[in-house]
């Protein structure tokens, strides 16, 4: 189990290349152009879960976080120019250049990373279909008045591959116990701040029914974070808390970054317990 | 013409000095020359043993000192000139009730007027350097001497001038920029920067991040 | 790519010594020891329609760098706990916090009323041996402390057909046959004979001779 600090903000698409120019200046490097793929899972609605596990213990039903890297020469095929500019193009609910045939098969069925190449992965060959994808369950962000940062523990691992007969991660999942919940898709720019922040700026879409909708139409979500490796490393803790803070000082009366709302960040279900 | 008296040397004179005016002693001008050499002395000793030292000092330490040593000199030729009408008519002479006899020595060393063979040798030194023969030239001469040697300072002067206005020593902008048409910056400083340029946010970071936790899309 | 696990319960703790001797005679070379732990979890759902299988098996290789093969009901999966590796991609792309842990781990801390783990068999310090045929894992195997058998891997890394690979096999069965008495569960089978996976195939082969 890891922790993730984080701050969050937004700002408007007009704001975008003076604040790219900011962060840059600020991080001395340019930022790094990603995409990424999310399903969300949940328990099967048609089961009757218990509320409790075999010692006893008031388990909460989590949802199950599957993501995994977009291919992005699908959507801009020029090297030269997957660059940061490369957002100011997807103001709308359209995600351009994106085949979304290519993720339902990558849901459904495991697809062999032969002929497609996610930016930045490299393909290992071999024993059967690769099917990697990122599995993680997060927890609500810890609460507390005197909070200065979120801070939320995720625990994660990752799939290789699928195999069996029909092999694809959901056909698994669903054996594990968990159906498709919802869809998304991120496209952003990543900064390396250096002192482990890394700040990102994302255009977020839901699919739905075929079609993409952006949901952070009009701007970009902004999250500034620093990921702990160990939740017991108070020193890292500590130092990570100071590094956001600091960020946050250094950017205040530009864009504020703030501590989000913990209840915004609970993937637990209808949170039924109010904990 | 001004009475000068002879050096209070401490010898027993005591009932003869109430005979003596000592009013029109040029004391101010003495006064202000000795400071200024005595100033001037101390800082060349100064420099000199700077320079003899196994680790010569640091170049802008030098350059101070000299400096200095340079706004001395101009201070004390200025005080001179401004006393010379002073210093010009001043003589020096023993009173009468001086011993002679018995300190005839020290009274020869004090009126000296004839330079030490040390000064001698710097004087020719800095004939020699000139490249002026004194003994031939003539008036004439020597005034065109110096005059090019002035003519020579005010060339430096005026190029120095020339160079330093060849550069901008404020604002963003060169000079080679701003003479081809960059505007020059009516403010050397930054400015905060105006409130029209600060984002604005377009959505709640929480409604997003509720949708992507949970789902819950409208 | 071929495996095959065999499982004998007549085997005793002395059994591994007796088989490498047997096996002296064409070994090639010994290589690192390796571990297994066999899991398995059952679904503590109430209403699952009748007949539907609820157990779940995590097999983990430490030799394998300690993948997890989770199977339940012929579908599988192939877990890495490993920071390395596949991450950079992942982590570039915002998917992964760069911190993993083990499926195993995932179950008891967040699963754990819906999956309740039911058993735990492990093998530690196996021997690893190379024949020219095969490569060959031993192993003693206990459950809660107590000794369950005999554990045996044969791989065959090199591409033979089917046939010639079953050969192979008949050998080291006709040795254990000797020692054994006959005595032992062999499963040679793919979950899927169109779609192989190696280390998907070993870790059902691995739930065909230990299941009961």
């Amino acid at each position: 189990m890891m922790l993730q600090l984080s701050l969050v903000s937004s700002i408007d698409d007009a704001s975008y290349d003076l604040f790219v120019s900011t962060l840059s200046n600020l991080c001395g490097n340019p930022p790094v152009v990603f995409g990424n793929f999310t399903a969300m899972l949940k328990p099967n609605p048609a089961f009757d879960i218990e509320q409790v596990n075999s010692k006893n213990q008031l388990v909460e039903q989590s949802r199950i976080k599957l993501c995994r890297g977009l291919p992005l020469q699908e959507v801009e095929a020029d090297n030269a120019k997957r660059d940061f500019r490369l957002l100011k193009k997807y103001q709308n609910d359209e995600v351009q250049g994106l085949d979304l045939q290519i993720i339902q098969d990558m849901l459904h069925g495991s697809r062999d990373l032969d002929e497609m190449e996610v930016d930045g992965g490299s393909n290992k060959g071999g024993s059967g279909a690769q099917d990697v994808w990122s599995l993680s369950i997060s927890d609500i962000p810890t609460a507390g008045s005197g909070r200065k940062v979120s801070t939320q523990a995720i625990t994660e691992t990752t799939v290789l591959a699928s195999g069996g007969s029909s092999p694809s991660i959901v056909s698994f999942l669903s054996e594990l116990g968990y159906v498709l919940d919802f869809q998304l898709l991120v496209l952003g720019i990543k900064f390396n701040m250096n002192n482990g922040v890394f700040l990102e700026l994302s255009k977020i879409w839901r699919l739905n029914d075929g079609r993409t909708e952006q949901i952070t139409k009009g701007g970009f979500l902004v999250k500034a974070f620093v990921n702990v490796a160990k939740s017991t490393d108070i020193k890292s803790i500590n130092s990570g808390t100071t590094s956001l803070l600091a960020l946050q000082k250094e950017l205040s009366g530009y864009v504020e970054l703030e501590i989000p709302d913990r209840k915004s960040m609970d993937s637990r279900l209808e949170n039924k317990n109010d904990i | 013409m001004s009475q000068g008296p002879v050096p209070d040397t401490g010898v027993g004179v005591a009932d003869s000095q109430a005979d003596y005016d000592f009013s029109h002693v040029p004391a101010q001008a003495l006064d202000a020359v000795r400071m200024r050499l005595a100033q001037l002395t101390h800082s060349q000793a100064k420099l000199k043993d700077e320079m003899a030292r196994a680790d010569l000092p640091q170049w802008h330490s030098l350059q101070a000192q000299v400096s200095i040593i340079l706004t001395q000199l101009q201070s004390l030729t200025s005080t001179i000139h401004h006393f010379e009408e002073t210093l010009d008519s001043t003589v020096v002479y023993p009173l009468a009730n001086f011993p002679t006899t018995a300190h005839e020595g020290l009274l020869t060393t004090l009126l000296r007027k004839k330079n030490i063979p040390e000064v001698d040798e710097w004087i020719n030194d800095a004939k020699e350097t000139s490249g002026i023969d004194i003994n031939t030239a003539s008036h004439e001469d020597i005034k065109t001497a110096l005059r090019s040697d002035e003519e020579l300072t005010k060339w430096a002067l005026d190029f120095l001038k020339q160079e330093h206005s060849n550069y901008s020593y404020h604002g963003f902008y060169t000079a080679r920029e701003l003479s081809a048409g960059a505007s020059p910056d009516t403010q050397d400083t930054y400015q905060r920067a105006p409130s029209s340029k600060k984002p604005k946010k377009p959505f709640d970071a929480n409604n997003v991040l509720k949708m992507i936790h949970q789902g819950t899309f409208s | 790519m071929h495996s095959t696990v065999i499982f004998s319960e007549k085997a005793t703790p002395a059994s591994i010594t007796e088989f490498h001797d047997i096996l002296s005679n064409d070994l090639v070379s010994i290589k690192e020891k390796w571990s297994f732990e066999f899991k398995t979890y059952r679904l503590t759902v109430k209403n699952l329609p009748q007949g539907s299988s609820k157990l779940m098996h995590v097999i983990t290789f430490t030799n394998r760098d300690n993948q997890s093969v989770i199977i339940k009901n012929n579908s599988a999966i192939v877990t890495s706990p490993a920071t390395e590796g596949v991450q950079p991609s992942l982590t570039l792309n915002g998917c992964s916090a760069g911190t993993l842990d083990t499926f195993d781990n995932l179950l008891a801390s967040k699963l754990s009323n819906l999956w309740t783990q039911r058993q735990n068999i492990k093998g530690d310090f196996g021997s690893t041996f190379k024949t020219t045929e095969l490569t060959v894992r031993a192993t003693n195997v206990f459950s809660y402390g107590g000794f369950k058998g005999l554990l045996i891997e044969l791989e065959c890394e090199d591409d033979v057909s089917d046939g010639e690979f079953e050969q192979r096999v008949m050998k080291i069965r006709h040795l254990l046959d000797d020692m054994l008495t006959g005595e032992y569960r062999v499963c040679s089978a793919s979950m899927d004979p169109k779609n192989r996976n190696l280390i998907c195939d070993l870790a059902f082969q691995y739930v065909k001779v230990l299941e009961v």
